[in-house]
């Protein structure tokens, strides 16, 4: 593993980094803000830093499998720390700990916020702010391989540590177009959502912060109220649509605007994960109205909103949910913990994971019925390995030991049972938003600064797939 | 691929640059602060001097209108008019010069309050001739000290803002401060971390290959056709590899022409 080739690459994550830096400090600069000063000092270090491996180091001919893997876990590692120097460097409420907090939160596109009042924030912090959103979306590593040439499949051997094998098997293509696929359906989501929210009313520069934060499935608005503030049917169902759309495989996207025959209405996959979407809309909205919260009309509405942010893990808000009925908040618990589809730019375990877990489950009982049988677990007419059916397993397992450690530690810092075990699964599923005190309209700042490192820690966990750290400490560890 | 001067100049220049930008950022933001401060204390100071030189005024016109009605009538008039002259002068000055709204709503207060004073003034000193001793001293402690005190609160409460506003600013002075001196102490941090890599590349394309080479011609034996080495690098360093190489060659040519 060569350091040189690791530092060449997160010097170039560090470049693209200043490219947005160097816009929120035009903002600023345009508007006469006070964030100026900071976004653009951020924005000249981010370049230095980042210049001086190019000086020196040429581009490899090949990137090992250990060096994509370091590049992938560094490259979020710095990337968050170099998004918390602008808001630490402003201060308000930024202390160190709510500004790292902060930063995680937003390239992570969890949405959990510090803040108490984010319309306070200049407007070139806000975009900032945005912006680590749509970096972090389909992931700074993959912006980055789009912008440099492909040298003997540097590219992939990157892009494997980078994306979950599981979400290759839906792209029907070779590993050098995926990334292109990938950043083309994003783009044309957040350009077209924009353009919907400017015309349904929104003011430009919130239409293009909502739509970063939607279709990366964030969930950091520029307001407090978040979605709630425009109180507007349509600019909800504009979102709603963006961001189930934004939660389903982006090849499976791309392969439905392109007409052709696996598509999004073939793949038996994803008509499961939207009708459990639907079934779970149908069941919050009828309790909402047999509790007399809501009427049935704006029961569908506030239900339909919720569970759709929360499943898609976006972590908009329309209602605060904690004042709901337990039937309902338990099952928004559970599609905060089942995320959206592999492929898409949402984190977490992701639904394809437990669509497998169920199947596998399903093969396991028929083979305990027919010992002899043969039986195989397909996913859109791919035979899965037994090898993926016991990855999968492990991973689901690795996953309920994190956020169940996390949420563990975190009582032990005298933080309520429901606040802990939901703050946890929210952060780890790249969610954002729970219950108790870490609500839908409300935020994270009340916590101690111990807890928001500890969620940090499990938001890049729940980034990075945990599996994926775990090897990269074992690489530094063995070298040692 | 770069020379080796041009990279070590290079990369100097970035650090350099760098510790201009954060030193630059660092002094622009102190000079804010320091003259913002500056502007606040002189403005705020010189708002509370102002105010206690409207009361001291008021004091004087109060002490006028006493002195007209106990009946040394030329004397409290001069003292009257004096007074009012300074009261609306300060006033004039102090509002022109005020920065916040807020501010310029207290001076229209004051203004406000004082003018029914001196209104009341001049119409006790118009009644005085016509009534009493004792009606004078009646219609002052009815009608005219409640009016001098109207303006006296008001005043009060005019300092009192102006206090609470240096208090205030000063802790935003504070933070800006903070503000200030952060580029100064990240680009600290960030200078090390430059330094450290800087001489990570350094030992990885200079000081590396020479020990190799320097190992490589010290354990060079007379069989050998060339160093046996691998530069990796496109620079200075390579073309020196490459050329002790092609001096054994020649060297071992020679020998073997000689023998």
């Amino acid at each position: 593993m060569k350091a040189k080739i690791i530092i060449k690459y997160l010097g170039f994550v560090l470049l693209f980094n200043a490219i947005f830096l160097f816009i929120s400090a035009g903002i600023s600069l345009y508007l006469h803000e006070t964030s100026y000063v900071p976004l653009l000092f951020s924005a000249f270090m981010c370049t230095i830093l980042g210049t001086l491996p190019q000086i020196f180091v040429e581009t490899p001919d090949e990137v090992s499998f250990h060096e994509g893997l370091s590049i992938s876990v560094l490259g979020w590692i710095i990337t968050c720390l170099i998004g918390t120097i602008p808001y630490f460097l402003w201060g308000g409420e930024f202390s160190f700990a709510n500004a790292v907090f902060e930063s995680v939160s937003g390239f992570t596109t969890t949405g959990s916020t510090i803040l108490n009042d984010i319309e306070v924030l200049p407007k070139g912090l806000l975009f900032w702010r945005a912006s680590t959103h749509f970096i972090g979306g389909v992931g700074i590593i993959l912006f980055v391989l789009l912008i440099l040439p492909d040298k003997r499949g540097i590219q992939s051997s990157i892009y494997h540590s980078e994306v979950s094998g599981l979400s290759m098997m839906n792209f029907k293509t070779k590993t050098k177009e995926i990334g292109n696929i990938i950043v083309i359906v994003y783009c044309s989501l957040v350009l077209l959502e924009t353009v919907l929210l400017k015309l349904l009313g929104m003011e430009w520069f919130d239409a293009i912060c909502h739509s970063f934060a939607t279709v990366a499935t964030g969930g950091f608005s520029t307001k407090n109220l978040s979605i709630a503030y425009y109180n507007n049917i349509w600019i909800e169902i504009t979102i709603m649509f963006f961001m189930l759309v934004s939660s389903i495989h982006f090849g499976l996207i791309y392969a439905t605007i392109l007409g052709k025959k696996f598509n999004i209405f073939t793949s038996k996959i994803t008509r499961t994960y939207i009708i459990a979407i639907f079934i779970g809309i149908l069941l919050v909205a009828l309790q909402l109205t047999h509790e007399h919260v809501y009427d049935f009309n704006n029961s569908l509405r506030y239900a339909s909103f919720q569970v759709i942010t929360l499943a898609t893990t976006t972590g908009f808000a329309t209602a605060d949910t904690p004042n709901w009925p337990i039937f309902s908040i338990l099952i928004l618990i559970y599609y905060t913990i089942q995320c959206g589809m592999v492929g898409s730019t949402s984190g977490g375990l992701k639904f394809d994971r437990v669509y497998l877990f169920f199947q596998s489950l399903i093969k396991q009982l028929k083979l305990a019925k027919h010992p002899n049988g043969v039986y195989a677990v397909k996913v859109d007419e791919i035979t899965i390995s037994n090898e993926v059916e016991l990855q999968t397993v492990v991973f689901i397992l690795l996953y309920i030991l994190t956020f169940s450690v996390v949420a563990l530690l975190l009582t032990a810092m005298n933080i309520d049972g429901i606040t802990s075990f939901s703050a946890s699964i929210a952060t780890i599923g790249n969610v954002g938003p729970g219950f108790g005190g870490v609500s839908s309209l409300g935020n994270y700042a009340g916590l101690p600064d111990t807890a928001k490192y500890l969620l940090s820690i499990n938001m890049l966990l729940g980034r990075l797939e945990i599996v994926n750290v775990i090897v990269f400490l074992t690489i530094i560890t063995r070298r040692k | 691929m770069l020379s080796l001067k041009t990279k070590i100049t290079f990369s100097f220049a970035l650090l350099i640059f760098m510790l201009i930008v954060a030193g630059l950022m660092s002094l622009s933001e102190f000079k804010k602060v320091s003259s913002s401060a500056d502007q606040i204390i002189k403005n705020k100071y010189a708002s509370i001097e102002q105010s206690k030189s409207i009361l001291e005024s008021l004091e004087h016109e109060n002490t006028g209108l006493l002195m007209f009605l106990a009946g040394n009538m030329e004397e409290g008039m001069k003292i009257i008019s004096e007074s009012d002259s300074t009261i609306q002068k300060i006033i004039a000055e102090t509002t022109a010069s005020a920065i916040e709204k807020e501010e310029k709503d207290y001076l229209l207060t004051i203004d406000e309050e004082y003018q029914k004073f001196h209104s009341s003034v001049l119409t006790a000193c118009r009644k005085a001739n016509s009534i009493p001793l004792d009606e004078r001293n009646k219609l002052y402690l009815t009608e005219i000290h409640p009016l001098f005190s109207s303006v006296k609160t008001a005043v009060d409460v005019f300092v009192e803002h102006n206090q609470e506003n240096i208090i205030s600013q000063a802790s935003f002075v504070s933070q800006r401060s903070k503000r200030a001196i952060m580029p100064a102490l990240v680009s600290i941090i960030a200078a090390i971390l430059f330094s450290i890599i800087l001489n990570f590349f350094i030992n990885e394309y200079f000081v590396s290959p020479i020990k190799k080479i320097t190992e490589a011609v010290s354990s060079f034996y007379p069989e050998q056709y060339n160093l046996n080495i691998k530069i990796n690098s496109k620079d200075e360093i390579k073309e020196l590899e490459k050329e002790i190489n092609k001096m054994i060659l020649r060297l071992q040519r020679s020998r073997s022409q000689n023998e």
